[in-house]
C-alpha cells in the first residue's frame, strides 16, 4: 500500500511581513499531483498557523481536502496540531465525509465517512478507524495534539502511580495510541502531533517546543508506520516513525533543514520503505552577513526572489534602514551581529553591604575614595555603627 | 509575600462564601483561574487587594459603593499569607452598609499567626504601616507589579521617571537611603546645634564668674608680681640708701673721733711736754727720776682720764636713757600703725560688700525687667503666629483660587493649541499632496534619466569591448618576420642550386658505386669461381683420399679412421684430378676493383661535400625556424597579424577617442540621473518629513481632544484673581513674626546675660564672706615721722655719748696702761733715785720713745683726720639717714600694698585655674561638635548633589532591564529586548530590524503583554535577589487572548520554565489554550438563579 505523509502546513503563516500564501498554493498543487499515485494521505497536524486563520488559508485547506480525497477515491486522515483550533479542523466534517477525509480535532474523536464511496469505513472508535480501500485494509489510530488536559479527558488519571510528570504524560500518550492487534492483511498506521524526545529540533524550536510534554520514542506503540507532526525538520525517530516536516522552510533557521513530503510503501508486518518527495515550492531563504547596507545593494541581483535575512556587523543609521526598505528585496529581518554596547557586564550588587554601596556611590559620583569619617557618619546615620 | 488562603463572602458576585487554598493550588508554581466573562475571576484578585489595602482597584473610591452583593449583609474577606521571613499573617476585614449606600468598615484586624502572635493592627493607619512594611508595596505598586490587571499591563512598562523611581525605592526598600537618611542628618544637625548652644552658654557663664580667664589672670598676676618685684627693688634701694647714710654718719663720727683723738693726742703731746722737760732734765740729771716722774705723770693722767671717763660714762648713760624713751615712744607709734592695717582692710571690705549688694540689687531689677519684657514678647509672638497662620490659610485659599484660574487658562491655552494643531494637520495634508506630486514627477524624471543612462552605458560597454579586443591584439613588428621570410627564400634558392650539384655529384658517385659494384661482382665472381675451383679440387682430393683409404680397407681389419672392422660401403675409386684454378683473371679483376673503389670513393667524397653544402643551407633554413612559429606559413601569418594589429591599433586610437566621448555622455547622463535621484530622494525625504509632520500633527490632535473643543470653548476665564495681596499680607506678617522672633531671641539672650551677671554679683557677694567684727581702732598719736625723728636723734645722741664714753674709757685704759708702764718702769728704781733727775739712760730712752710715740700718735691722728675730713665738706649727714629711713618706710608700705594686690590676683587666678579644665573640656567639646557639623554638611551637600537613592534606584533599574531583556528575548522569538532611554523610560529594541528602538507605547497588544510579563518576571527575580522582602507571587489577569498561537506557546513555556519553589504565578484567563497547559486551575462558575458564584478547583 502506498501512503503519502505530510504535516505542518501552517497555512496563513507569514515570514516577517510576507505572506507565504502563493507558495503554499503551489506546494499543495504539487502535493495533489503526487497524491494521485497513493492509496491514503496522512496529514499530521498544524494545518493552520493559528487558531483563527485567514479565510484564504481555510479555503486552501478545504480545496486541498477535496482534491486529495477526490470523492473518496483515496482516504485522507487529518488531525489537529497545537496551532489548530480543534473545532476549526472539525468544522468541515460533513463535507469531508463525502470526500473520504477523516478529521480528528481532539484525542478520542470518532471519525465518520459517507457510505458508498470507494473508500469504506468498516469500523470506527475513539481516535480509531478501520478502512477498506480498493488496495487493502487500513487501520488508522489518530491522536490529535495531546495537550495534558485534552489527554486526561480520554485516559483516566489512574496512571498517577508514575512518579514523574513526564513519564505520566508519556504513559497516557501510549495508552491513547494503543493499536489493535496485528492481523494478516491489515496495515496498522498511527498518526499524531507531538514532540518525540529523540527528534532533532531547529534552533528556534529548541526555545519553546518541549517542556514537560515530550514522549521518548521507546514508549511509542509499534505501528507499521507512525506519521508524526510538530517538528519542522523531516526525520525518522524510529524505523517506522517519521516526521514529514514542513513542506518548505517556514523560518530562517529552518532553511538548511530537510523538508518535503514522504512517500511510503508499506506492507503489514514489514518495515516501510520511505522516500522523500520535495514539495517543489517555496522561495529560497537566504541569510547574508554584510558589513553595511551598501553591501546589500551590491548583491541586489543575487538576492532577488529570495527571502532575505540581513546580518549587519554594526547598527545601521536609520536612513540606511529606510534605504534598505526601499530596495526591491523581500527582507525578512535585519539583525545586528554586534553585541550591544552596554558598558560591559553589569556588576551584581545585590549582596553588597551598605558600607560597600556607599563607597561605590562616592567613587562613581566622582568623589574618589570615600573619607573614612564620612563612611562612619553614614553608617551611624543608617543606624549601623561600624 | 506568598498567599496561603483566601476567604471571600459577600463581595460582588460571591454571595455565598468562597474559600481558595493557594497553598495547594500553587504547589506546582503555576495555576489558573478560569471562567466565563463576568463570572468573578478578577473579583478574587480584588478580594486580595481589599484585604491588604482596604480598597478595590476598580474605581469605587472610598465609598466602596456596589461592592456588596445585594443578598449579603456584610462583605467579609480573610486573607492569609506568608511574608519574606516565613512568618504567617492573617487579615480579616468586614464591611457593612453605611447610610449613603456605600460600605463602611465593621472591623479590620491584622493578626500574626503562630507563637507569640496576636492582633498587630486594627486601626486603618496601623494597617497601612504594617502592610507596607510586610509587603513593601503601595496599593498602586501592588496593582502594577503583582496583580497585572486586565488591559493595564503596560502601566509598569510605561511608568516614567519619578513614579518608577519611587516604586523601585519602595520595592527595594531604599527609603533608609533617602528620606530617612536626610531626616537623620537634619535631626543630628539640630541636636548638634543645641549641644553647641549649651556648651557656649556654660563657657560664657564660667568666664563671667571669674571675670578673667586663665590667660588674662596670668597676665594680671605677672603684672602684680612685677609690681611687687618693683616695690621690693625699691625697698632694697631704700635700704641700701639707709645703709649708705648710716655709713656716712659712722664715718663722719669717725672723723669727729679722729679730730678728738687728734686733739687728745695733741693734748697728750702737750701734756707730755713736762715729761719732755723731765726727760731733758732726767737725761740731764738722773736716770731714775725720769721713770718716777713719768709714773707720777701717768698717775696724774690716769686720774684725769678717770674723771673724764666718769663724766663721759655719765653722759652716755643719760643719752641712753633718753634714747630708750624715744624708742619706747616709737614702738608705741609702731603698734598704733600695726593696728591701722586691719582696720583699713575691714573698712575696705565693708565698703566692697555694700557695693556688691547694691550691684546685686541692681542686676536683680534688670533681670525682672527683662523677664517681664520677654513674657510680653512671647505673648506678642503667639498673637503674631495666630495672625500669620490665618494669613497663610487666606493666602493658600487665594493661591488655590489662582491655581484654578491658571488651570482654566491652561485648558483654554490647550484648546488654542489644539486648534492650531488641527490647522497644522490640514496644512501638512495639503503639503503632503504637493510633495507626493513632486515625488511622482521626480520619479518619472529618474526613470527617464536611468533609461538614457543605461542606453549610453550599453553603448559604452560595447565600445569598451571593442577596445578591449583591440587591446588584446599582440603588439608585434612585422619587419623581422618579413626579413626572415626573404632570407628563407634566398636560402631555398641556394639550397636548390646546391642540391642540383649535389645530385649530380651523387649520381656520379652512384655511377662510380655501380662501377665499383660491378667490379666487385666481377671480382667476387672470379673469386667465387676460384674458390669453387679450389673447393672442387679439395672435394675431389678428399673423395680421392677416401677412395685411397678404401683401397686399403679389408673386411675384418679395423679401419684406421673409425676402427670398424666391417666395411660395407667402401669408397669408390678416385676419379680424375680437378684442373688447377687460374688466379690471373682474379688479379685483373682485383686491380680494376681497386680502381673502381678509388673512383667511387672520390665520387662519394664529392657527393658528400655537395650534400654537406645542401645540409648546411638546410641547417641555415632550419635555424630560421622559431619554437613559436615553426614554419613559414606561421611566419607569414605572424607578419600578417602584426601588420593587421598595427593597423588595428591605429584604428583603436580613434575608438578610444570615441569611447572618451561616449563616457562623457554617460557621465553627463549619470549626473542627470543622480540629480534626478537626488531630487527624488529629496522629494521622498520631504514627503517623509511631511508624513512625520502630518503624523505628529495627527498624534498631537487626538480626536477625543478635538471633541473636547466644544466644552473647552465654554471655559472662558475671568480676570486673574488677586493672590499677591493675600500673599503680601502673609509675607508681611511673616516678616513681623520673624522680627518678633528675633526680638524675643535677643531678649532671651539679654535676659540670659543679665542672669549671668546677677549670678556673678551674687557670687562676688558670697565670696566676700560675712561681715567680721571690727578690729580695734588705732589710737591717734604724734605723727610717726616726728617720733621716728626724735627717736633717731636720741639714738644718735646716745650712740654718740656711748662712743665718747668708749673713747674716754679707752683713754682711761691707755692712761692706765701708761701708768702701769710707768709704774712698771719704776719697779727697779731705788727710793733714793726718786728725786730730781735720777733718770737713767734707759728710762730716758723709753721716755724718748714714748714722746716719739706721742709725736707719732699725733701725726697719725692728724693724718687720720685729714683722710676722714675730705668726705665731709658740709654739715654732718645725720639728716640723710633719717630721710633714707623714711624712704625705706615708704618703700616697705608700697611693697605691702603690692603684695596684697598680688595675693588678690593670685586668688582670682586660682579660681580661674579651678575652672580651666572644665573650660578646656567645653572648648574641646565645642570643637568636636563643629567638626561633626562640618562632616554632616559635607555629607548633606554630597547627597544634594548626587542623590544616593537615585543612584541605587538606577542600579536596580539596570539590573531589572537586564533580567527583563533575557525573558523578553525568549518570549518574542529572539526579537525584542529592553533598553532604557535618556529619561529612564523603558523602550524596546527590535533586533529583527537593525536594533531599531521603539517606545513601549508603540507595541501591539500582544507584544505589550509579553513585555509586561517579561518585566513582571524580572521584577520578581530582582526582588528575590536584592530586597529583604520577597515577591513570591503574581497574577496575570487576562492578556493571553492577544497572543498568537506561537507567542502563547512561548509565554506558557516561559511560565512553565520558571524555577519552582516558592514562586506562584496565577493566570486569569478565558483562553482555552492556557487552561490546557495547566495541571491545576480554579473554575469560577457564574452566579445563577439565587445562587452565588462558585469556585471549583480542578486538577491535581
Amino acid at each position: 500500500m502506498r501512503l503519502l505523509h505530510t504535516s505542518d502546513w501552517h497555512l496563513g503563516r507569514t515570514l516577517g511581513p510576507f505572506s507565504r500564501h502563493a507558495e503554499q498554493v503551489a506546494a499543495l498543487d504539487a502535493l495533489v499531483d503526487v497524491a494521485s499515485t497513493v492509496d491514503a494521505v496522512l496529514i499530521s497536524g498544524d494545518i493552520f498557523d493559528s487558531p483563527n486563520p485567514p479565510i484564504a488559508a481555510e479555503e486552501l485547506f478545504f480545496d486541498a481536502l477535496a482534491r486529495l480525497g477526490d470523492r473518496g477515491r483515496r482516504a485522507v486522515v487529518v488531525i489537529a496540531g497545537n496551532h489548530d483550533a480543534p473545532d476549526r479542523i472539525l468544522a468541515p466534517r460533513a463535507l469531508a465525509a463525502a470526500h473520504g477525509a477523516l478529521l480528528f480535532g481532539r484525542p478520542g474523536d470518532r471519525p465518520r465517512l459517507d457510505p458508498g464511496l470507494p473508500v469504506r469505513l468498516t469500523s470506527a472508535g475513539s481516535g480509531r478507524a478501520e478502512l477498506a480501500l480498493p488496495s487493502g485494509r487500513l487501520a488508522v489510530h489518530a491522536l490529535a495534539f495531546p495537550s495534558e488536559s485534552r489527554l486526561r479527558t480520554i485516559v483516566a488519571p489512574d496512571l498517577s502511580d508514575e512518579a514523574d510528570a513526564r513519564q505520566r504524560y508519556a504513559a497516557r500518550v501510549a495508552a491513547a495510541l494503543a493499536p489493535v492487534p496485528q492481523e494478516p492483511g491489515l496495515l496498522r498506521v498511527g498518526i499524531s502531533h507531538l514532540h518525540v524526545t529523540e527528534a532533532t529540533l531547529g534552533t528556534s524550536e529548541r526555545a519553546f517546543v518541549g517542556g514537560a510534554w515530550q514522549v521518548p520514542a521507546s514508549s511509542l506503540p509499534a505501528f507499521d508506520y507512525l506519521a508524526l507532526g510538530h517538528v519542522h525538520r523531516a526525520q525518522a525517530v524510529a524505523p517506522a516513525a517519521w516526521y514529514s516536516g514542513t513542506p518548505f522552510a517556514l523560518r530562517m533557521d529552518e532553511r538548511t533543514d530537510p523538508h518535503g513530503h514522504l512517500l511510503i510503501t508499506a506492507e503489514p508486518g514489514a518495515p516501510p520503505r520511505v522516500e522523500t518527495v520535495p514539495c517543489g515550492a517555496g522561495r529560497p531563504l537566504v541569510r547574508v552577513e554584510v558589513p553595511d547596507v551598501a553591501a546589500v545593494c551590491m548583491r541586489e541581483a543575487e538576492l532577488k526572489g529570495a527571502y532575505v535575512e540581513i546580518v549587519l556587523s554594526r547598527p545601521p543609521p536609520s536612513e540606511d534602514l529606510i534605504a534598505l526598505r526601499k530596495l526591491p528585496l523581500d527582507i525578512v529581518r535585519v539583525r545586528v551581529n554586534a553585541t550591544p554596547n552596554d558598558g560591559g557586564p553589569i556588576e551584581d550588587r545585590s549582596g553588597m553591604s551598605d558600607e560597600a554601596l556607599f563607597r561605590l556611590w562616592v567613587r562613581e559620583t566622582g568623589g574618589g575614595a570615600a573619607d573614612e569619617s564620612l563612611v562612619t557618619l553614614f553608617l551611624a546615620l543608617m543606624g549601623r555603627a561600624p | 509575600m506568598r498567599p496561603l488562603h483566601l476567604h471571600v463572602h459577600g463581595l460582588q458576585a460571591f454571595s455565598d462564601p468562597v474559600d481558595i487554598d493557594f497553598e495547594s493550588l500553587g504547589s506546582s508554581g503555576l495555576f489558573g483561574i478560569f471562567g466565563p466573562v463576568g463570572a468573578g475571576k478578577s473579583t478574587l484578585l480584588d478580594a486580595i487587594g481589599l484585604a491588604l489595602y482596604g480598597d478595590v482597584d476598580r474605581g469605587q473610591g472610598a465609598s466602596r459603593r456596589g461592592l456588596r452583593h445585594p443578598q449579603a449583609s456584610r462583605v467579609t474577606v480573610r486573607f492569609r499569607f506568608e511574608d519574606g521571613t516565613g512568618e504567617r499573617w492573617r487579615i480579616e476585614r468586614q464591611y457593612r452598609d453605611d447610610k449613603q449606600g456605600g460600605l463602611v468598615r465593621s472591623y479590620g484586624r491584622l493578626i500574626r499567626e503562630g507563637e507569640g502572635g496576636g492582633v498587630v493592627a486594627e486601626l486603618e493607619r496601623d494597617f497601612n504601616t504594617e502592610i507596607s512594611r510586610l509587603v513593601g508595596l503601595s496599593r498602586e505598586d501592588f496593582r502594577r507589579a503583582v496583580i497585572l490587571p486586565q488591559g493595564r499591563f503596560q502601566e509598569l512598562l510605561q511608568l516614567r521617571g519619578g513614579d518608577r523611581r519611587n516604586m523601585l525605592e519602595r520595592i527595594f526598600d531604599l527609603a533608609p537611603y533617602g528620606e530617612n537618611l536626610r531626616a537623620g542628618i537634619r535631626e543630628r544637625e539640630a541636636a548638634l546645634r543645641t549641644q553647641e548652644a549649651l556648651l557656649e552658654g556654660e563657657a560664657t557663664g564660667l568666664r563671667s564668674a571669674v571675670e578673667l580667664d586663665l590667660e588674662a589672670s596670668e597676665v594680671e598676676l605677672a603684672a602684680a608680681r612685677q609690681v611687687t618685684l618693683h616695690s621690693e627693688e625699691r625697698t632694697r634701694t631704700a635700704r641700701a640708701g639707709l645703709v649708705h647714710a648710716v655709713d656716712r654718719e659712722r664715718r663722719w663720727r669717725a672723723l669727729q673721733a679722729a679730730n678728738e683723738a687728734e686733739q687728745a693726742a695733741r693734748a697728750a703731746w702737750v701734756a707730755a711736754s713736762g715729761d719732755r722737760e723731765r726727760l731733758r732734765r732726767a737725761t740731764r740729771a738722773a736716770q731714775w727720776e725720769e721713770p718716777i716722774r713719768r709714773r707720777d705723770d701717768a698717775r696724774a693722767r690716769w686720774t684725769d682720764a678717770s674723771s673724764v671717763a666718769e663724766a663721759a660714762t655719765t653722759r652716755a648713760r643719760r643719752a641712753t636713757e633718753r634714747a630708750d624713751d624715744a624708742r619706747q615712744a616709737r614702738s608705741r607709734a609702731d603698734q598704733a600703725e600695726a593696728l591701722r592695717g586691719p582696720w583699713t582692710a575691714w573698712t575696705t571690705a565693708r565698703d566692697a560688700r555694700l557695693a556688691a549688694s547694691a550691684a546685686c540689687q541692681r542686676e536683680r531689677e534688670v533681670v525682672e525687667r527683662l523677664d517681664s519684657r520677654w513674657h510680653e514678647a512671647e505673648r506678642q509672638l503667639s498673637d503674631l503666629t495666630g495672625q500669620r497662620e490665618r494669613a497663610e490659610v487666606d493666602a493658600e485659599a487665594a493661591r488655590e483660587v489662582h491655581a484654578n484660574w491658571r488651570a482654566a487658562e491652561a485648558k483654554r491655552h490647550e484648546h488654542d493649541v489644539l486648534q492650531r494643531a488641527t490647522e497644522r494637520v490640514n496644512r501638512s495634508a495639503r503639503q503632503l499632496d504637493a510633495r507626493r506630486n513632486e515625488l511622482r514627477a521626480a520619479a518619472e524624471a529618474v526613470a527617464a534619466a536611468r533609461r538614457d543612462w543605461s542606453v549610453a552605458d550599453a553603448d559604452l560597454r560595447q565600445l569598451r569591448e571593442q577596445l578591449g579586443q583591440v587591446d588584446d591584439l599582440p603588439a608585434e613588428d612585422p619587419a623581422p618576420w618579413e626579413k626572415r621570410i626573404a632570407r628563407h627564400q634566398a636560402l631555398l634558392v641556394d639550397q636548390a642550386r646546391r642540391r642540383v650539384s649535389a645530385d649530380r655529384a651523387a649520381s656520379t658517385s652512384m655511377r662510380a658505386a655501380e662501377a665499383l659494384a660491378s667490379a666487385r661482382t666481377l671480382r667476387d665472381g672470379l673469386a667465387a669461381a676460384l674458390e669453387e675451383a679450389c673447393v672442387e679440387a679439395a672435394r675431389r682430393a678428399t673423395r680421392d683420399r677416401a677412395a685411397h683409404l678404401a683401397l686399403d680397407l679389408a673386411d675384418g681389419s679395423p679401419c684406421p679412421v673409425c676402427g670398424a672392422t666391417e666395411h660395407p660401403h667402401p669408397a669408390s675409386a678416385p676419379g680424375a684430378a680437378a684442373p688447377q684454378p687460374d688466379p690471373e683473371p682474379l688479379a685483373a679483376a682485383e686491380a680494376s676493383l681497386r680502381r673502381a673503389e678509388a673512383d667511387a670513393a672520390a665520387a662519394e667524397a664529392r657527393a658528400r661535400a655537395a650534400q654537406a653544402e645542401v645540409d648546411a643551407v638546410a641547417g641555415e633554413i632550419a635555424a630560421l625556424a622559431d619554437p613559436a612559429a615553426p614554419d613559414v606559413a606561421s611566419w607569414i601569418a605572424r607578419a600578417a597579424g602584426a601588420r593587421e594589429s598595427q593597423l588595428a591599433k591605429a584604428s583603436a586610437k580613434e575608438l578610444a577617442t570615441r569611447i572618451a566621448a561616449t563616457e562623457r555622455t554617460v557621465d553627463a547622463l549619470r549626473v542627470r540621473a543622480e540629480e534626478a535621484e537626488a531630487t527624488v530622494a529629496a522629494a521622498r525625504r520631504s514627503l517623509d518629513e511631511a508624513d512625520l509632520e502630518a503624523a505628529d500633527a495627527r498624534r498631537d490632535t487626538p480626536q477625543e481632544a478635538l471633541n473636547l473643543l466644544v466644552p473647552l470653548r465654554r471655559l472662558t476665564t475671568g480676570p486673574e484673581p488677586d493672590v499677591a495681596g493675600a500673599e503680601a499680607h502673609a509675607k508681611a506678617l511673616r516678616f513681623q513674626l520673624d522680627a518678633a522672633t528675633t526680638d524675643r531671641a535677643n531678649l532671651q539672650a539679654e535676659l540670659q546675660q543679665a542672669r549671668i551677671r546677677l549670678g556673678a554679683a551674687e557670687a562676688t557677694l558670697i565670696a566676700l564672706g560675712p561681715e567680721t567684727p571690727a578690729p580695734p581702732e588705732p589710737m591717734e598719736s604724734a605723727p610717726l615721722p616726728a617720733l621716728v625723728q626724735a627717736a633717731a636723734d636720741h639714738a644718735h645722741a646716745a650712740e654718740r655719748a656711748a662712743l665718747e664714753a668708749a673713747d674716754a674709757e679707752r683713754d682711761l685704759a691707755t692712761a692706765r696702761g701708761a701708768l702701769d708702764q710707768a709704774e712698771r718702769a719704776l719697779q727697779g728704781v731705788p727710793v733714793d733715785a726718786v728725786g730730781d733727775d735720777p733718770l737713767d739712760a734707759g728710762t730716758r730712752e723709753q721716755l724718748t720713745a714714748r714722746l716719739k710715740a706721742l709725736d707719732d700718735a699725733l701725726a697719725n691722728t692728724e693724718r687720720a683726720r685729714l683722710a676722714a675730713d675730705t668726705d665731709f665738706a658740709d654739715a654732718p649727714p645725720a639728716l640723710d639717714a633719717a630721710a633714707a629711713s623714711l624712704a625705706v618706710e615708704r618703700a616697705e608700705q608700697d611693697e605691702r600694698r603690692a603684695r596684697t594686690a598680688q595675693a588678690d590676683v593670685e586668688a582670682r587666678a586660682e579660681l580661674a585655674a579651678v575652672h580651666a579644665p572644665r573650660r578646656a573640656e567645653l572648648a574641646s567639646l565645642g570643637q568636636a561638635v563643629k567638626v561633626e557639623l562640618a562632616r554632616l554638611h559635607t555629607l548633606a551637600a554630597r547627597l544634594r548633589k548626587h542623590d544616593f537613592v537615585t543612584w541605587l534606584a538606577d542600579d536596580a533599574l539596570r539590573d531589572l532591564v537586564r533580567r527583563a531583556s533575557v525573558h523578553l528575548l525568549v518570549l518574542t522569538d529572539d526579537r525584542y529586548r529592553f533598553d532604557v532611554d535618556g529619561d529612564g523610560a523603558f523602550q524596546v529594541v527590535d533586533t529583527d530590524y537593525g536594533d531599531a528602538v521603539r517606545p513601549t507605547s508603540g507595541l501591539s497588544g500582544g507584544e505589550t503583554f509579553l513585555a509586561s510579563l517579561a518585566l513582571a518576571l524580572a521584577l520578581s527575580e530582582s526582588i528575590a535577589a536584592r530586597s529583604q522582602r520577597r515577591l513570591d507571587f503574581f497574577f496575570l489577569d487576562e492578556g493571553f487572548g492577544s497572543l498568537d498561537a506561537e507567542s502563547l506557546d512561548r509565554a506558557m513555556t516561559a511560565l512553565e520554565a520558571l524555577p519552582r519553589g516558592h514562586r506562584v504565578v496565577g493566570l486569569v484567563s478565558h483562553v482555552p489554550g492556557v487552561r490546557e497547559r495547566l495541571s491545576k486551575w480554579l473554575e469560577v462558575l457564574p452566579a445563577s438563579a439565587g445562587r452565588g458564584a462558585r469556585v471549583v478547583e480542578h486538577g491535581g
